[in-house]
């Protein structure tokens, strides 16, 4: 199994993928070391500059450095997308095990709920959640967290079915271990190659959910440097000045492509075994 | 070694499984007793529900069970899920079947067994040395090394000591031993065997062994109850079973022994009836060589005859 995973670290395509998520971490972490200007200061004069030395990805609408706007927008989106993730997994996985674990009403009620809200497509959740609580930097945190849920607490729970009924589980409640230390000893341990892979991918839909909620203008409100937010407002000028655009797209892009291909990957090799 | 002192009453023992509409009943109706010092063999072919019936002696069994079962005084059908949890591996534990399966495989050897001890009041440091005897206790070399170790390091008979280690660590009045052997080699199943016999000898441990093998039984066990499709038709001292079976089931269940090169072996044809719509009248009926009208009409009632008990019509006369 660990040979697999050697495998996977030295193929080309997630050395790249790596090498991209690395990369815009490392612009998140040192944003105020390497930004070339402060990416809130506006210009009127240099408004919609294209590409140049001095601007080395052009400048917006307001003539703010759109280099300076995706490094901070890396801060911002990275800072989205681990604590959403983190959040939706940790709740999901609770309830998963639990419900899984337990079954009958436990298992009903939080079955039902999750059905409720898988029903509503997870964009939509996330937008009602965020018309309701206004929208802030927390509000676009937990309305993303909330969309992913469900299909943790749905993952999670067919894996503690399958684990549940395994020898080592009813050794270990044979000898009097509590329920809470089987579930959490004994149980997600042995599923979390699975949900780490479920988490990698979420880190990217995550990103795409955020950066929806700033294109639709609910998400971090401005004049916060947000990707999406940066999609949103650049539309306008996207025949005059496409440059507006394809920065933070491609970052978008990018970053969301590299989750994903780790994520299958990661997913490929659980399949296989 | 024969002494009394009861440590385990089963009577009346029910376990039924609902299916849909069907009902099975994989345990209908059984008493035996395990006194001090047993080694209780229950044996039987595979579907005769002595599996469930091993499960359901720790309440872990997922049917409706129904009946008593009192270990150490104890009517475990009155607990309460608390308290049969303090219960289990204290005073009544179990050993499964498979070892590399028993064994939780994200987590260290020494861990589980330590958990052992401290999920029942134990200090880390006092749970550790205890760990480390305890390898020691059911031969395992190295032990200090091996409590490092995952369970997938270790060989099927190692796995198979550390399980039995974590049985035995509470000292508890019961042990269940579920096929303990069948997952190994030949070999090594005679050294587990022995270890289990020993370690019932030198610790007083009152052994419920349940196999397929009447061979494995007769290796290390005093007592022996025969199982069939949920009941029991004869329980009685090994010695008198062996030497002079009663029930035809007994019979042919010897008849399966291998006994060197000449003898053919007499396998018994057919196989165990559906437990949800069992036979009328004696459940064995259908397959026994010896049945006359009443045995399929009428359900046989156990007999006491010297120091066994047997659940057939003909007991005695065949």
């Amino acid at each position: 199994m660990s040979e697999q995973y050697v495998r996977l670290i030295k193929s080309k395509r997630v050395q790249i993928c790596l090498f991209i998520i690395l990369s815009f971490i490392f612009m998140a972490l040192f944003a105020d070391l390497i930004s070339p200007y402060d990416p809130l200061e506006t210009d009127l004069s240099k408004s919609c500059k294209p590409p140049s030395i001095e601007h080395l990805l052009g400048t917006d609408e307001l003539g703010r450095d759109i280099l300076s706007r995706i490094i901070y927008g890396s801060r911002l989106t990275l800072t989205i997308s681990f604590l959403a993730t983190a959040l939706g997994a940790v709740t999901g996985i609770f309830f998963g095990v639990v419900s899984g674990y337990f079954g009958g009403a436990v298992d009903t009620i939080i079955q039902r709920i999750t059905e409720i809200l898988l029903a509503l497509p997870g964009f939509l959740l996330a937008i009602m959640f965020v018309a309701i609580m206004g929208s802030s930097l927390w509000t676009v945190i937990i309305s993303v967290s909330i969309s992913i849920i469900p299909s943790f607490i749905r993952m999670v729970r067919g894996l503690t079915l399958q684990v549940r009924e395994l020898e080592y589980v009813l050794a270990a409640k044979q000898l009097g271990v509590n329920n809470v230390k089987i579930m959490f000893k004994h149980i997600i341990p042995n599923v979390s190659p699975t949900i780490i892979a479920q988490i990698t991918l979420n880190l990217g839909t995550s990103i795409l959910f955020a950066s929806g909620l700033g294109f639709l203008g609910i998400g971090v409100p401005p004049p916060a440097p947000e990707w999406g937010t940066m999609l949103g407002t650049g539309r306008a000028y996207i025949f005059y000045a496409p440059h507006l655009i394809i920065s933070p797209g491609l970052s978008i892009f990018l970053l969301v492509l590299s989750f994903n291909i780790i994520g299958d990957r990661l997913g490929e090799i659980i399949a296989s075994k | 070694m024969h002494q009394n002192n009861v440590v385990a009453e089963v009577r009346d023992l029910k376990v039924h499984y609902s299916m849909g509409s069907r009902t099975i009943k994989a345990v209908d109706g059984i008493d035996f007793t395990v006194r001090e010092g047993d080694r209780f063999a229950i044996v039987g072919e595979s579907g005769s529900g002595k599996s469930t019936l091993g499960l359901s002696l720790i309440r872990l069994c997922p049917g409706k069970v129904s009946g008593q079962i009192i270990v150490d005084g104890v009517d475990l059908m009155k607990l309460s899920e608390e308290e049969i949890r303090k219960f289990r591996g204290s005073k009544i534990s179990i050993i499964f079947q498979e070892p590399s399966s028993a064994l939780n495989p994200v987590m260290k050897i020494g861990d589980q067994l330590m958990e052992v001890f401290t999920v029942h009041g134990y200090s880390k440091s006092e749970a550790y040395q205890r760990s480390l005897q305890l390898l020691k206790t059911v031969g395992i070399p190295e032990a200090e090394k091996r409590m490092q170790s995952y369970p997938h390091q270790l060989s099927g008979g190692m796995k198979q000591r550390v399980v039995i280690a974590m049985a035995i660590a509470l000292n508890p009045r019961l042990v269940i031993a579920d096929e303990p052997t069948s997952a190994l080699d030949v070999t090594i199943q005679a050294q587990i065997l022995n270890l289990l016999k020993n370690l019932a000898d030198s610790y007083g441990l009152s052994t419920v062994l349940i196999t397929h093998d009447m061979g494995v039984a007769a290796e290390i066990c005093n007592r022996i109850g025969i199982m069939y499709a949920g009941k029991m038709v004869e329980v009685g001292e090994l010695e008198s079973i062996f030497s002079n079976p009663m029930h035809p089931y007994t019979r042919a269940l010897m008849a399966c022994i291998p006994r060197g090169l000449k003898e053919h072996l007499k396998p018994l044809s057919g196989h165990v009836p559906d437990l949800s719509n069992p036979p009328e009248g004696c459940r064995f009926h259908p397959r026994c060589p010896y049945a006359k009208d009443i045995c399929a009409s009428v359900e046989p009632k156990p007999l006491k005859l010297d120091d066994r008990v047997v659940s057939c019509h003909r007991a005695g006369e065949i």
